[in-house]
């Protein structure tokens, strides 16, 4: 199960996107702050890669086997985060452990994917509707967990993850409908018992910009929009960004990364930028479309949910079409536990990839 | 079935991301001309918005700091540089004097007439010659350029530094009737405004100076070490405006005002209000405000009241004179000073004026003397070595011993007050009298350890943490040969405290044995006026001493004011218990003179600390009156 015989097919395409991305992100991080942020990019680059090339040696199908595990001490250490956890911006997201900060929202999202596809290739028949509901609890527990702390983007990455992997392993567009009904009439129930001032404020700058006036709820929003309108088709140059260099910009190199790349690149290089990221959907895609393997299948939607759920969302927010929430765009926003997230999914994607030849094959079949 | 789910999927991703295309291709190519005019042509400006910096008030409301509005004018800085380049060229008497002739003038066109004209104009209404203008648009001027050189050499291009497109004070201080006179002229002065600038204001003057500390700009290197996040997040705990949360950088800006000394320091975080910003949208070329888009406004500081009781600290001002030393007063029960006087004293007012002159001065008035002039307690430090010694059971109240003037140990010869001694004493008696024979012999018994120990539960030679900053430590020494520990015994040699711990120490007797920790924030309020958070404290914890002892030191405390050293000064009739002191400084003639006390001594209501440094006297004469006329005014 430790054989390197896989790296035949290793997916030098998805290797070079990636590269591509990663390389966009160190020079808006760069542009969008200072050297030094650009500088511990690259150290969390380099931590990244050595998480994926260490996750790309043991199989895939092994740590499928301990999801259930994982995903209690995941949820047992979001647990602690409400106890103990470390308050930045107003937020409980970080577990200290020594001088080590952990997020464990973000590993939530990597050990729901394994867990949930663990459940439904387990299962023998995906026939009525109760053998919905368990994959349905395990993703509600830890939403309520990081809604909590709060994290609202990140707990919501966690529906699209679960809705794909669902309708990939077959469960009935009917059930599939039914749940979407229920969810969308509790909207009033998390209007008034959940979400906080400021989200709502948010929320209601999103959907009606005129009538907020008050500080902050509609400046991001705005400076976003300057930001990208003034890119205009070429852009104003790496590094010459009005919006972004004199810091009208709030958050720039991180939530925000991608108004600077627009104003400072101009819509047809965005546009690649953005075919870049339909080109890495497209291809974890077609692995997930011909594994041979159930289990790898699913991992594959689901981590290619999880990445397409945060690009979008993401986007859309900085063009004003989607509330502003905190979600980083993969491996371009500045941070280490986004990049080191995103680069354990890769290693999955990955993984799947380059065994899905041997996955009937017995070990050392080709010793 | 699941290779047309696949596609399923695939295709809602495709799609949702040609909606953003679309979206981004709307924004950048249909409506970009509208938001890179915003960015191009029109710069947006961010003016910061003053806010006022927390009052002080005293235990009764009595205003001790306030930031008081003056007003300034400022001009654009291109006007500014318009003028200093029309100066340079010399052609500016010409100009104007060709314009009060009435005369049209040749020599420059127009334009640089009306480029000057403002200077003219401000000239009259601010009634000073137009050459103060110019000057002050110079130097200016050669500010900007040298700060503009040396950012374009850094980053290698040209560039437009913010200091260009603001505003900058030409005057400051106008007084009332020419801002209204600015005011009916503003019109026609574009570019000119008159703009309100807190200013800090003591109306008490240099009555507790100390106390409340002076406000300065951050120093170079405590940029560097200034923790701007933290303050911020005291903040937003309180508030809970998560939203600010992005502006955290530019809560302070580097010339923000900052608490240096005293409360000021202590509770700066509390007192600085957030400062708020505008957000405006100018043209370039003329740099008038076209649009407002947004302003933040700015929260004015937190109000601090403090336990001094401006009345009180007048009084012990008054009473020490300008007599070198220092005056506590204090509540026993729950650690409020009262009043904390230090003398010599500074007008916060004029600070800036003097502030050579006081920190050439060899008197060092900047030292808050009452916390942070470290002396040797003297006798006054006897009413812990009774202490110790009947808390040790190593003497008791019926213990003798006789005084003949002198005690010789080894080649040493220790010495009494009096030259041919008290005779046969108890302890009671030996307080009373001040006998130094007395305690040479309990510290005999008592021995080093167990007096530094006492020492340290008196909480001498440590810091009170008192909510001032730099408060001093003091050093109760390690006693290492038996003459030392007999210099301890009377607080001689090199035990060094503050006023201020012996003012803990005094209280502790006064109330029984129970801990205080001095302070002076009595509440903090926001600029609403809710309190947000109230200091109060009470007893909790007590030093192990037994009521008889305590009784016992109670007694002698009060007999040395009616029969003791100090039954000259006619203290007797205010009720007062305490202790004299007088301490031997190296030199010749030099002492410090103690008075430890409280008042009444049946019920204690205050109790207080007077020391005067490097006097001729002795703690009696020169201390005790002090304590009489402070008490007779406090009115006890």
């Amino acid at each position: 199960m430790y054989s390197l015989v896989g790296l035949r097919n290793f997916d030098w395409l998805i290797f070079l996107v990636t590269c591509l991305l990663l390389t966009t992100g160190f020079l808006f991080v760069w542009s969008a702050s200072s050297e030094s942020f650009a500088f511990k990019q690259i150290i969390w680059i380099g931590v990244g890669v050595v998480v994926f090339s260490v996750l790309l040696i043991v199989d895939y199908y092994s740590i499928g086997k301990i999801s259930y595990i994982l995903y209690l001490i995941v949820l047992f250490c979001l647990c602690l985060v409400l106890l103990f956890g470390k308050t930045v911006y107003g937020a409980q997201r970080w577990l200290m452990v020594g001088p080590i900060s952990i997020q464990p929202s973000e590993m939530m999202k990597i050990v729901l994917v394994l867990v949930v596809s663990r459940y439904f290739v387990d299962k023998k028949s995906l026939e009525g509707f109760s053998g919905v509901f368990f994959p349905l609890a395990l993703t509600l527990l830890p939403m309520a967990l990081i809604m909590k702390q709060p994290d609202l983007g990140t707990s919501l990455i966690l529906l699209p993850v679960l809705f794909s992997i669902m309708f990939i392993a077959g469960v009935r567009t009917r059930y599939m409908i039914t749940i979407t009904v229920i969810a969308l009439s509790t909207i009033p129930l998390f209007w008034y018992f959940v979400l906080k001032g400021y989200q709502k404020a948010r929320i209601v700058s999103f959907l009606w910009p005129d009538t907020v006036n008050s500080w902050g709820a509609g400046y991001h929003r705005m400076q976003s929009l300057i930001a990208i309108g003034s890119g205009g088709s070429f852009g104003s140059g790496w590094g010459k960004g009005i919006q972004s260099q004199l810091n009208f910009l709030p958050q720039g190199h991180t939530d925000f990364i991608f108004s600077v790349i627009t104003e400072e690149w101009g819509f047809y290089r965005s546009c690649a930028l953005l075919c870049l990221y339909v080109l890495f959907l497209a291809c974890s895609i077609g692995i997930a479309v011909n594994t041979r393997d159930p289990y790898g299948r699913l991992i594959v939607t689901g981590f290619t949910a999880m990445f397409a759920a945060q690009i979008l969302i993401n986007i859309a927010m900085t063009i004003g079409l989607a509330p502003i929430t905190g979600l980083p765009l993969p491996f371009i926003s500045y941070g280490g536990s986004s990049l080191v997230t995103s680069f354990i999914a890769l290693s999955f994607i990955f993984n799947v990839r380059m065994r899905n030849k041997v996955a009937l094959a017995k070990d050392g079949f080709y010793e | 079935m699941q290779k047309k789910r696949f596609k399923i999927f695939f295709g809602t991703i495709a799609v949702l991301f040609f909606v953003i295309l679309c979206k981004l291709f709307y924004i950048q190519m249909i409506e970009g001309g509208k938001f890179s005019g915003i960015s191009n042509n029109k710069r947006i400006r961010t003016v910061g918005i003053d806010t006022l910096r927390g009052t002080i008030y005293d235990r009764n409301g009595l205003v001790l700091a306030v930031d008081k509005h003056s007003f300034e004018l400022t001009v654009m800085y291109k006007k500014l540089f318009n003028a200093y380049s029309c100066f340079n060229q010399n052609i500016l008497p010409e100009v104007s004097e060709g314009r009060k002739q009435g005369k049209y003038h040749n020599l420059c066109s127009g334009c640089h007439i009306d480029k000057v004209m403002w200077v003219e104009k401000v000239a009259e209404l601010l009634d000073i010659p137009y050459t103060d203008i110019f000057d002050k648009a110079t130097k200016i001027v050669k500010k900007v350029e040298n700060i503009k050189q040396a950012v374009e050499r850094k980053n290698k291009r040209k560039i437009r530094i913010r200091e260009e497109t603001i505003p900058h004070s030409i005057a400051s201080h106008i007084p009332w009737e020419k801002v209204a006179k600015f005011e009916v002229e503003m019109l026609n002065l574009p570019g000119i405004q008159i703009e309100t600038n807190p200013v800090r204001w003591y109306p008490q003057g240099d009555m507790s100076s100390h106390v409340i500390g002076y406000v300065g700009k951050l120093g170079n290197g405590e940029i560097q070490n200034y923790n701007f996040k933290k303050r911020w997040f005291d903040n937003l705990k309180k508030s809970g405006e998560s939203e600010s949360e992005f502006f955290t950088q530019k809560a302070i800006s580097m010339d923000a005002l900052i608490g240096k000394s005293g409360i000021e320091k202590t509770y700066n975080s509390s007192l600085m209000g957030i400062p708020g910003e505008r957000f405006e949208e100018v043209t370039l070329d003329t740099m008038r405000v076209d649009k407002l888009i947004l302003e933040r406004p700015s929260i004015p500081g937190n109000n601090i009241f403090l336990t001094i009781d401006s009345r009180i600290q007048g009084i012990a001002e008054k009473a020490l004179g300008n007599k070198k030393g220092s005056v506590i007063v204090m509540d026993p029960w729950n650690g409020e000073v009262i009043a904390i006087a230090s003398f010599p004293r500074y007008n916060l007012n004029t600070l800036n004026a003097d502030y050579t002159a006081l920190s050439k001065n060899p008197l060092k008035p900047f030292l808050n003397r009452p916390i942070q002039s470290v002396l040797p307690p003297g006798s006054t430090f006897k009413i812990v070595t009774a202490i110790a010694a009947l808390e040790e059971n190593k003497i008791d109240e019926n213990t003798h011993f006789s005084c003949y003037g002198s005690l010789k140990v080894g080649n040493i010869r220790f010495r009494c007050l009096t030259k041919y001694g008290h005779g046969l004493l108890n302890v009671e008696e030996a307080m009373q009298y001040s006998c130094n024979v007395f305690f040479f012999e309990t510290a005999k018994i008592l021995g080093g350890k167990l007096l530094e120990k006492w020492a340290k539960n008196f909480g001498l030679g440590n810091t009170t943490d008192i909510d001032l900053a730099y408060e001093k430590k003091g050093n109760i020494p390690k006693s290492r040969s038996f003459s030392q520990t007999i210099n301890l015994s009377i607080g001689q040699g090199a035990m060094l405290v503050t006023p201020i711990q012996m003012a803990r120490m005094i209280a502790t007797i006064a109330n029984g044995g129970w801990h205080t920790k001095p302070h002076i924030l009595r509440k903090i309020s926001d600029y609403k006026g809710n309190t947000l958070a109230s200091n109060k404290y009470e007893l909790t914890e007590k030093i192990d001493i037994s009521e008889k002892n305590m009784n016992i030191i109670q007694h002698s405390l009060r007999k040395v004011v009616t029969s003791g050293t100090a039954r000259k000064v006619g203290l007797k009739e205010l009720h007062v218990a305490g202790k004299t002191g007088t301490t031997q400084t190296a030199r010749e003639n030099e002492n410090h003179a103690w008075f430890v006390g409280y008042a009444p001594f049946e019920k204690p209501k205050y109790c207080f600390v007077v020391v005067v440094e490097h006097t001729e006297g002795h703690g009696a004469e020169i201390a005790g009156p002090i304590v009489k006329k402070l008490l007779i005014q406090i009115g006890i």
